[in-house]
């Protein structure tokens, strides 16, 4: 479980620090940091990893998570990845995280560590810019290939990211701590044709199927299973296929059930050990993010971590709610470039409800 | 002073944003962020109270950001949300709430209690410029706050009960044969209220209708 992130210089953070609980849901205003911790952790294991995704002018199948959160910022108008970098012009940026073996539960977490340090491991990624290029470097032992010189010191990388261009030149491509899965609503183009170039693999697998029986929960139609058949004009389309025999074409169905579909088939395929889920209230009314708590919670029971970002009080009221005793809420905000948070339990954020405090916008209040 | 409302969505924000149709400049009173807040009003009652603080804020022009909430507890009650407002940076609090069928002894008797369910009062101080403001140094836990108390309601209006509706109908010229200044606020026409909102746009006539509003305001500011 990753406990802390440190970010130093990366994106419109210069520095920061955030603890983790095994559901943990950022609440803020906009520009309040909370995307860009997300895309930190997803960063973290390895950005030159290859994600689930296939992004547009992605020059490889599957995309690599750099390349996915480029893709999530391409409204920059900008081809290099000096985004990455604080202002655009920061020489270096780190993102460093600690896990631990603990999974319990926030009160057994806090008991333990007033009686025992808890063994964590620290991982970073530094993203280093010299000249033309980023160059990546890791604590990881395996991802030292060879040697750049930074201000007179020999400082040993693992991979080159063109500043000018998306490509990059990189030998290592594994995950080098837990991985991590970025869902956000615009990645869904990106995970649909991912789908697509993987669907044998998701059929034979019973992921399909499985998938279909648990979005039928949220349905008053009974799915057997989803297709991939051609559309009008021949293309490949994600069909819901039911009990009579009819299909019904995904992205007919709406977009909160295209989104959780979505999300489900990625996260089996993947099975990551932290999901990251950015703008988690997009599309979903209230019962499907209810269908969402629950299965956060069988998440946790089976060791895996959830990091979301949302806007909505119901969202976070649903969500820490149905896993209370997992889930701590975290206000966030930035103030000059520093990013600051408060955690929150839900009782505290219903208690400044009732006082008239509307806990997404108290960070002036309280931070 | 820029009124920051720590739930944007409540009836109290879009109250103050709806003086527009009075003229107001609400860009001008409502800000967009916070900052750090180190100032807080607490409004106790309804409707008017919202819109009084708006024209304050517009009368008191000037780039100072102030937090404003609305608890779900009415009157006195909202007192009972202190510690949740000392959590952060606050200093000091204006509480503005309506006098009710207290006598003024009573009512400022009635705040302290309820000021010392949440915390201790170290000593308390008077307003010189108005007898319905009292300031309360309240300590809790290591935090020590200011709460300005203001008490809304006019003696020069002879009712049971005061309340900021006095100040509203002595501005509609209405000052003899009230009974109950809120109900005959209502009675009268949207038109003839909307009227006597646009009025408040003359300072001096304001400041003079909300004397201890003003006062309480300046206490907060200083």
């Amino acid at each position: 479980m990753i406990k802390n992130l440190t970010i130093q210089g990366f994106r419109g953070i210069k520095e920061g620090h955030i603890s983790f609980s095994p559901i943990t849901i950022l609440l803020g205003s906009n520009n309040s940091g909370k995307s860009t911790i997300l895309e930190a952790l997803f960063l973290a294991p390895n950005p030159c990893r290859p994600v689930p995704y296939c992004v547009p002018q992605g020059e490889t199948f599957p995309s690599s998570a750099v390349v996915t959160v480029y893709f999530l910022h391409k409204t920059l108008d900008y081809a290099g990845y000096a985004f990455l970098l604080h202002n655009y012009t920061s020489k270096n940026a780190e993102i460093k995280i600690e896990t631990g073996n603990s999974n319990d539960n926030l009160q057994e977490m806090q008991d333990k560590a007033e009686t025992l340090a808890v063994n964590t491991n620290e991982h970073f990624i530094r993203f280093l810019k010299k000249d033309q290029y980023i160059y990546l470097q890791s604590s990881s032992q395996k991802s030292i290939v060879t040697e750049i010189e930074v201000n007179g010191t020999k400082v040993p990388v693992y991979c080159q990211l063109h500043d000018s261009g998306l490509g990059f030149n990189c030998v290592q491509s594994d995950a080098f701590t837990e991985d991590t899965l970025l869902l956000s609503p615009k990645l869904s183009l990106a995970g649909y044709e991912y789908l697509r170039r993987k669907w044998p693999e998701i059929v034979n697998s019973g992921i399909s199927r499985r998938v279909a029986k648990d979005a039928s929960e949220l349905s008053w139609e009974h799915y057997m299973d989803f297709t991939m058949e051609p559309m009008i004009g021949g293309q490949l389309d994600l069909y819901a296929y039911l009990e009579d025999g009819r299909r019904i074409r995904l992205g007919d169905l709406g977009e909160g059930m295209q989104s959780y579909v979505l999300s489900r088939i990625l996260c089996e395929l993947r099975k990551p050990e932290v999901i990251l889920w950015d703008d988690i209230e997009s599309h979903l009314n209230p019962r499907m993010l209810s269908h969402i708590a629950d299965w956060f919670g069988e998440l946790v029971r089976e060791k895996k971590q959830v990091v979301i970002s949302t806007h909505s009080l119901e969202a976070t009221k649903v969500i820490a709610g149905i896993n209370e005793k997992d889930s701590k809420i975290c206000i966030t905000t930035i103030r000059n470039s520093v990013l600051k948070t408060k955690s929150l339990t839900l009782t505290e954020v219903e208690k400044l409800q009732e006082s008239g405090i509307d806990a997404r916008v108290a960070e002036g209040l309280m931070l | 002073m820029r009124l920051f409302f720590l739930d944007p969505t409540s009836r109290a924000s879009i109250n103050v944003r709806r003086l527009r149709n009075y003229g107001f400049d609400t860009r001008r009173i409502v800000a967009q962020d916070a900052g750090t807040l180190d100032k807080l009003i607490v409004l106790g009652d309804g409707s008017p109270e919202d819109e009084i603080m708006g024209i304050l804020s517009h009368h008191h022009d000037g780039e100072r950001t102030i937090g404003i909430v609305k608890p779900e507890t009415a009157g006195m009650a909202a007192l009972d949300h202190l510690r949740n407002y000392a959590s952060g940076n606050v200093q000091k609090i204006l509480f503005i709430t309506d006098q009710d069928g207290n006598g003024l002894e009573q009512f400022f008797q009635l705040a302290r209690e309820r000021i010392e369910l949440t915390g201790r009062v170290q000593s308390i101080e008077t307003c010189n410029d108005d007898d319905r403001v009292r300031i309360y140094h309240w300590r809790f836990s290591n935090k020590s706050i200011d709460i300005i108390v203001v008490a809304s309601g006019s003696e020069d209006l002879d009712t049971r009960s005061h309340e900021i509706e006095d100040h509203l109908l002595m501005i509609a010229g209405i000052t003899s044969h009230v009974q109950d200044s809120k109900e005959q606020w209502r009675a009268l026409d949207e038109s003839e209220r909307e009227d006597v909102l646009r009025l408040t746009q003359n300072k001096d006539l304001f400041e003079i209708a909300f004397h201890q509003h003003v006062c309480g305001c300046n206490c907060l500011e200083r």
